[in-house]
């Protein structure tokens, strides 16, 4: 008579304890089945038994061993025949089988391999052996799962660090190339991201052949998060702009912002007409204007970081054009890495910014060098940007081959 | 977030430990000041004496607590480092939080009530 087996013990009784493996021993033979169940019972493994493997067919409809002991000659379906139809189901893909034969013929152990077995046993089973054979079964599968894991979690962190490749590529490509010049100006910046994208970003806005606005952004936060907001906050401001003054392009942002939760954003808006400035600095370290190797100005604050608070007001200030002027606007990454987050002046001299007039490339390289040597705790997405006045005394750095690249 | 509460009259002083109030830690300060205002304080009193840095995201912490405990709570500070001062003069805060040197001369200033909800 076939009989079906269950362990007494559920795999789940003992909360907070991972369950026992469990063992399926298949064998026609009573008294093989019963030694080799009480064998791997007393070393403490979960064992279901079953005398063929039609009941055994049955008994995995609702049950999935960890490691199956198949007796290879069985009446009505043999070891082999059962193995294929387990092997045939994706379910019991991680299921380890050993079959047991009653001679060691070469035919026998090559059926058992070809079918899907991953160890063969001879009868009688040693006990040390068949427990010693199952512990290293178990052992292979949790090693094969740990490293499909792990190889599951490298293809998550792969396809992740591809988007924001994607992501910074596509940051990049939204900035303008510099220099930007104009009626006599130029303009000239870099940003430099303390992550793989970063929430400071910077746009220039043509809006006619003597007038260009340019903004300098810092999202709160760092990263991908602040990245999509400085995106949206950039073609908000591209739309205001054009319609409104730049005061009142910033209150219009403010505005904007304050619907959505919890975020804000440093801001220095630059008019740049043709014969003055209008500036307005929300949030941003002062806007430093420089004439004759000196800071002459410090403009901001000129309102609230816009999203901090729906009634915050803006004003801008007015600053007259004079020939070889420049404007220096930088976000904090850039102050706050020496202590305090105006030091404007300090910064700019630091980058002989109150000298000359750098090129984008040379204030690439001065302000990484500035970096290196600053409070890495404070680390931030850095930028700077620096308009001049061409029809001044001539500019004394630069090189020819950026003048080329216009 | 290492902080300490404490009560003192109708004001909550919560005192920050650390040095930095950036990133995740401003997250727990706007967390713990949701708990306050949602068992019914009214009145707290931020102690920054230990506080050299605050970034944006400590920043967006502070002016979330003010506007959880709505216009009719109180949210003051007190104990600013000159870093955090600075801060606060750029974004235009110091225009909107009330702060003071010391915490006994904010605690004195609080012994007028809250105004009505």
């Amino acid at each position: 008579m076939v009989t079906v087996q269950a362990a007494m013990n559920s795999p789940t009784d003992s909360p907070g304890i991972p369950p026992r493996p469990t063992v399926l021993v298949i064998d026609d033979a009573p008294s093989v089945l019963a030694l080799n169940a009480a064998i791997l019972r007393h070393v403490g493994y979960r064992v279901l038994t079953t005398e063929s493997a039609v009941d055994a067919s049955l008994l995995m409809a609702r049950e999935t061993p960890d490691v199956i002991i198949l007796d290879y000659m069985l009446p009505v379906m043999d070891g082999p025949m059962f193995l294929r139809q387990v092997r045939a189901d994706p379910r019991f893909a991680n299921v380890g089988v050993i079959l047991l034969t009653a001679s060691n013929q070469e035919k026998h152990i090559e059926a058992a391999f070809a079918a899907g077995g991953d160890d063969f046993l001879t009868k009688p089973v040693d006990r040390r052996i068949l427990v010693a054979r199952v512990n290293a079964l178990l052992e292979t599968r949790r090693a094969r799962a740990r490293a499909a894991a792990e190889r599951d979690v490298a293809e998550e962190r792969d396809a992740l660090l591809r988007e924001v490749a994607e992501a910074k590529q596509t940051q990049s490509a939204q900035l303008p190339s510099f220099p930007v010049t104009w009626n006599g100006w130029r303009l000239e910046g870099m940003l430099q991201s303390c992550g793989h994208v970063g929430g400071d970003l910077f746009d220039v806005i043509d809006q006619g052949p003597s007038t260009r606005t340019f903004a300098l952004l810092d999202v709160c936060g760092h990263g991908l998060a602040a990245a999509m907001v400085a995106s949206s906050v950039r073609s908000a401001l591209r739309l205001l702009v054009r319609e409104l003054s730049a005061e009142r392009a910033v209150a219009a942002l403010n505005l904007h912002l304050c619907q959505l939760n919890d975020l804000y954003v440093c801001i220095a808006l630059v008019q740049v007409g043709e014969d003055a400035i209008t500036i307005v600095n929300a949030g941003l370290p002062p806007v430093a204007v420089v004439h004759d190797g000196a800071v002459t100005a410090l403009v901001g604050p000129n309102g609230a970081p816009p999203g901090l608070f729906e009634e915050s007001t803006y004003d801008s200030i007015r600053v007259e054009r004079r020939p070889g002027m420049r404007l220096v606007v930088m976000s904090d990454g850039l102050t706050e890495a020496f202590g305090l987050s105006d030091c404007t002046e300090a910064t700019a001299q630091r980058l002989g910014l109150l000298d000359g007039a750098p090129t984008s490339r040379e204030l690439e390289a001065g302000v990484r060098g500035l970096l290196s040597g600053a409070n890495s705790a404070h680390a931030d997405d850095a930028t700077l940007l620096v308009l001049s006045d061409e029809r001044g005394p001539p500019r004394s750095r630069g090189s020819k081959g950026d003048k080329d690249a216009r | 977030m290492h902080a300490e509460t404490e009560v003192v009259g109708d004001t909550v002083v919560v005192t920050l430990l650390e040095p930095r109030l950036d990133g995740a830690r401003g997250l727990k300060l706007r967390q713990k000041v949701a708990e306050l205002a949602a068992g019914g304080t009214r009145s707290i009193l931020l102690d920054l004496t230990a506080v050299e840095f605050v970034d944006s995201t400590g920043l967006g912490a502070i002016v979330s607590s003010l506007k959880l405990l709505g216009k009719g709570g109180r949210f003051q500070l007190c104990g600013l480092s000159q870093p955090v001062r600075v801060l606060l003069r750029l974004t235009r805060m110091d225009q909107v939080f009330k702060s003071f040197a010391r915490r006994e001369d904010a605690l004195m200033a609080a012994g007028s009530p809250c105004s009505p909800v």
